[in-house]
């Protein structure tokens, strides 16, 4: 590849890494992970950088990436993978989410990150991403009546773990 | 759900990665490329070597099939999706060599599909490269076509946006299928066996529409004269 092309490739990702690093968040819960999931995204997209560029929606294209990468090692951590009922302790550290203002770490991330990798997929896809029911089941690979069903068991654990803050409605 | 959106974007928008790793990212898709070269190079040689092990077979498969009663419009000629024979012949029919269980060309490009286990399961790779392109993965996914239930075939198709690849569980009771594009062209698929399942698969530009796909009854090496109607089921891939 070119150096014009290794340039372009770095200006999209530098303008885009903050973003796909939030949704490898969003459906990861773990920071670190988000951003490997988000590098591994980025250097598939390198790999395949004439083609993507020529789709026309880079975007969309590393962002699928995303979504798939997550999927895959959801699958291969599901055997240990658990619900743990009760809120984590916020990180602290290097590796510790960092928020642009003084306040605490959100009420509502560390709801998120209570829920199960599925249920937090669907809410990302669903509520932030603002995908719709059939988008989201296709994405994550299950029918819409099972995106309808995690996500009214998302919902319910989210009011549940946020009733403090009431701003799950 | 209004609130929850803006709860989750206010949230997400908090968080502030670190420096975005370009150069990491880049040295990596260049990894990811040279990969894909070996195994594109690996599994062009390993169809050379079986086309010039069983000239007979390659002429037969490769042969077009018979042009179906109905008409169809003339084939457009780019781009020309060709499947190759691909893996050795065994007494229950073809057996796939390094996992490979299709390959083929469309236009200038060549491309190659293959199963491999990772780790302990089925998963399904297809990739695509020349015609003036880096080598690529198109597909690459734990999601198998269903269990036959029956049918003589079940094919689940998947899509990147630009490539529609097509993966089918084949019943021992086929010898080939036909796929039929809505211009025209068309492939002549002979199940591989791998891991004791029979597969096909194809792959094809993004706009070349399927238009029919026929399941040719009989065996291994053995055409009964009678067909069967398959529908390919889109999944995500």
């Amino acid at each position: 590849m070119s150096t014009e092309s290794d340039e372009e490739f770095g200006q999209f990702m530098r303008g885009r890494w903050a973003a796909m690093v939030r949704l490898a968040y969003g459906l990861t819960g773990d920071m670190g992970h988000a951003e490997d999931v988000a590098q591994a995204a980025f250097a598939r997209a390198y790999a395949s950088w004439g083609r993507v560029r020529r789709t026309g929606d880079p975007d969309a294209y590393v962002r699928r990436i995303v979504i798939n990468e997550n999927l895959r090692r959801f699958r291969k951590r599901r055997v240990t993978e658990h619900l743990p009922g009760v809120l984590p302790e916020p990180e602290t550290g290097a590796a510790a989410v960092q928020h642009a203002g003084p306040e605490e770490r959100s009420v509502l991330i560390d709801a998120l990150q209570a829920l199960a990798p599925r249920q937090r997929a669907v809410v990302v896809l669903r509520y932030w991403l603002d995908m719709s029911e059939a988008e989201t089941a296709a994405a994550l690979n299950c029918s819409a009546g099972t995106v309808k069903s995690q996500a009214a068991r998302a919902l319910a654990t989210l009011r549940k773990l946020t009733a403090v803050e009431g701003d799950v409605r | 759900m209004n609130n929850l959106s803006e709860d989750l974007d206010r949230a997400l928008r908090a968080l502030i990665p670190g420096e975005p790793p370009v150069a990491e990212a880049i040295r990596r898709g260049k990894a990811i490329r040279v990969r894909r070269r070996a195994a594109v190079l690996a599994s062009a040689v390993a169809v050379a070597a079986v086309a010039a092990a069983y000239p007979a077979l390659a002429r037969h498969a490769a042969a077009p099939a018979p042009p179906p009663a109905q008409h169809l419009p003339a084939p457009h000629h780019d781009p020309v999706v060709i499947a190759f024979p691909v893996g050795k012949m065994g007494p229950g029919g073809m057996v796939a060599q390094d996992g490979v269980i299709g390959g083929g060309r469309i236009g200038a490009s060549t491309w190659q599909a293959a199963m491999t286990l990772a780790p302990g399961k089925p998963c399904f790779i297809a990739t695509i490269s020349g015609g003036g392109f880096p080598a690529e993965t198109v597909a690459d996914t734990y999601t198998t076509p269903p269990p036959l239930g029956g049918r003589p075939a079940a094919i689940a198709t998947f899509s990147d946006g630009t490539t529609q690849t097509a993966l089918g569980r084949v019943g021992e009771n086929v010898a080939y299928l036909i796929v039929t594009f809505r211009d025209g062209q068309q492939l002549k698929l002979i199940p591989v066996t791998w891991n004791g399942t029979r597969y096909v698969a194809w792959l094809a530009p993004q706009g070349m529409t399927v238009s029919t796909v026929v399941a040719h009854l009989g065996g291994p090496y053995f055409d009964s004269g009678q067909q069967a109607r398959v529908t390919p089921t889109a999944l995500p891939g």
